[in-house]
C-alpha cells in the first residue's frame, strides 16, 4: 500500500514537472549560419510550449554576442545588421487550443518568416559564440480566445528564450557569369586604356618623320 | 499633465534632452517587469540596468512610445509621471533601478496590441532602449 502511494506521488510529481516545462527554442536548420559579404542569412525556428494552461507570445528577437542579451545588454556581434521577423512582422502564440503547442517556421527573407535575418556587411570574420535572444509574455488564457482580458490573464512579461547561434562570413567565390566587382572593372578599364594609349603613341611615332 | 502616446508621437523630450550624436554601444538596458492594475490605470513597471563597467549618474527614462499594431479607436494616455524624463537615479556598474508608469488604456480593446519603445539615457552619453512588439495593455 505504502509503495503504491509513493508510486502515485512520484507519478504526480513527474506529471507536474512535465506540465511546468519551460518553453524551448530550436533554430532551423542550425544556429551556425554563413554567407558572403552582402548576403542575407537567417534562422528558422521551432518553439514548443507544452505547459498546460499557459500561452506564450513572442515580443522581441535579437542576435547578441557571447551570452549577452538577458542579464546584460545585448552586445552587437558586429558583422552586419539583424532584423527581427518573429515579432516585428509576425505574431507567434504557442500553447494549447485554440493555438498549437509547437510552431515551426523556416527562414524566408522574402516573406519575413523565421526568427530574423542578418545582412552581412563585414568583409570577413565570425561572430564567434553568440545567441538568439527572444522575449515573450505568458498568459493564462490564449490571446486568441474571445474571452482574453490582458488585465487579468497576464501571468508574466519579458521572459527570455535563448539558443546558441553564430554568423561566419564565408569566402565562397561567386558563381561563373557573376559580374565582376566595380573595382576590378576599373582596373581592367584603366589597363586597357593605358595599353591603347601606348599603341597609338608608338604608331604616331612611326608615322612622324624624324626631326632634323 | 497628461500626454497622449498613440500614433507614434514621442511623449516627452521637452526637458532633459540628451544628445545622441556620438552613440557607442548601449550601456543601459532593461525590460518590462510587470503590468498590473485596471484598464484606466494600468501600471507598467520597467527595470533598467547599467550593463557597463562604469557608473552612470542621472539615469532616466527619456520617453515611452506606444504604437498600435493596427489602426485602433483608442489612444493610451500616461497618467503618471506627469512628464518625462523619469529619473532613475545613479546606477553603479551592474546596478538596477525600477520605475513605474501608469497608463490609461480606456477605450482600448482587450486585443489591442502595441509596439513599445522606451528610450534610456544617462550621464556621459550612456544610452539604451527597450523595444517590444505584440504587447497588450
Amino acid at each position: 500500500m505504502k509503495r503504491t502511494m509513493h508510486a502515485v506521488l512520484a507519478f504526480l510529481t513527474i506529471g507536474a514537472m512535465a506540465q511546468a516545462a519551460p518553453p524551448t527554442l530550436d533554430l532551423l536548420p542550425a544556429g551556425a549560419v554563413a554567407g558572403p559579404t552582402g548576403s542575407t542569412v537567417g534562422w528558422g525556428f521551432t518553439i514548443t510550449n507544452t505547459t498546460s494552461g499557459q500561452w506564450i507570445e513572442i515580443t522581441s528577437a535579437n542576435l547578441c554576442s557571447g551570452t549577452s542579451g538577458t542579464s546584460t545588454a545585448c552586445g552587437d556581434p558586429g558583422l552586419g545588421t539583424f532584423t527581427d521577423f518573429i515579432s516585428g512582422y509576425n505574431d507567434i502564440i504557442v500553447g494549447s487550443s485554440p493555438n498549437t503547442t509547437s510552431v515551426t517556421q523556416t527562414f524566408n527573407s522574402s516573406t519575413y518568416q523565421g526568427i530574423g535575418s542578418y545582412l552581412i556587411s563585414a568583409a570577413s570574420g565570425t561572430t564567434g559564440p553568440a545567441q538568439i535572444v527572444l522575449t515573450y509574455n505568458v498568459y493564462s488564457v490564449s490571446p486568441d480566445d474571445p474571452n482574453f482580458d490582458p488585465d487579468i490573464d497576464t501571468v508574466s512579461v519579458d521572459n527570455f528564450l535563448t539558443a546558441s547561434a553564430s554568423v561566419t562570413v564565408s569566402t565562397t567565390q561567386p558563381p561563373p557569369g557573376t559580374p565582376a566587382p566595380p573595382s576590378a572593372l576599373l582596373v581592367v578599364t584603366g589597363l586597357g586604356s593605358a595599353a591603347l594609349y601606348e599603341i597609338r603613341k608608338r604608331r604616331r611615332g612611326k608615322r612622324q618623320p624624324a626631326r632634323a | 499633465m497628461k500626454k497622449a502616446i498613440g500614433c507614434g508621437i514621442w511623449l516627452t523630450l521637452a526637458a532633459g534632452i540628451v544628445a545622441y550624436a556620438a552613440e557607442g554601444p548601449p550601456q543601459l538596458h532593461g525590460r518590462i517587469v510587470s503590468k498590473e492594475g485596471v484598464q484606466n490605470a494600468r501600471v507598467w513597471t520597467f527595470e533598467v540596468r547599467n550593463g557597463g563597467t562604469t557608473a552612470v549618474s542621472g539615469a532616466q527614462i527619456d520617453g515611452l512610445r506606444l504604437m498600435p499594431d493596427a489602426p485602433q479607436a483608442c489612444t493610451p494616455v500616461v497618467k503618471e509621471p506627469a512628464s518625462f524624463p523619469l529619473p532613475l537615479g545613479d546606477l553603479a556598474a551592474g546596478a538596477t533601478a525600477q520605475a513605474k508608469v501608469t497608463i490609461d488604456f480606456s477605450g482600448c480593446a482587450n486585443t489591442a496590441k502595441f509596439r513599445v519603445h522606451v528610450r534610456l539615457a544617462g550621464s556621459g552619453g550612456a544610452w539604451g532602449a527597450i523595444r517590444r512588439s505584440n504587447n497588450y495593455r
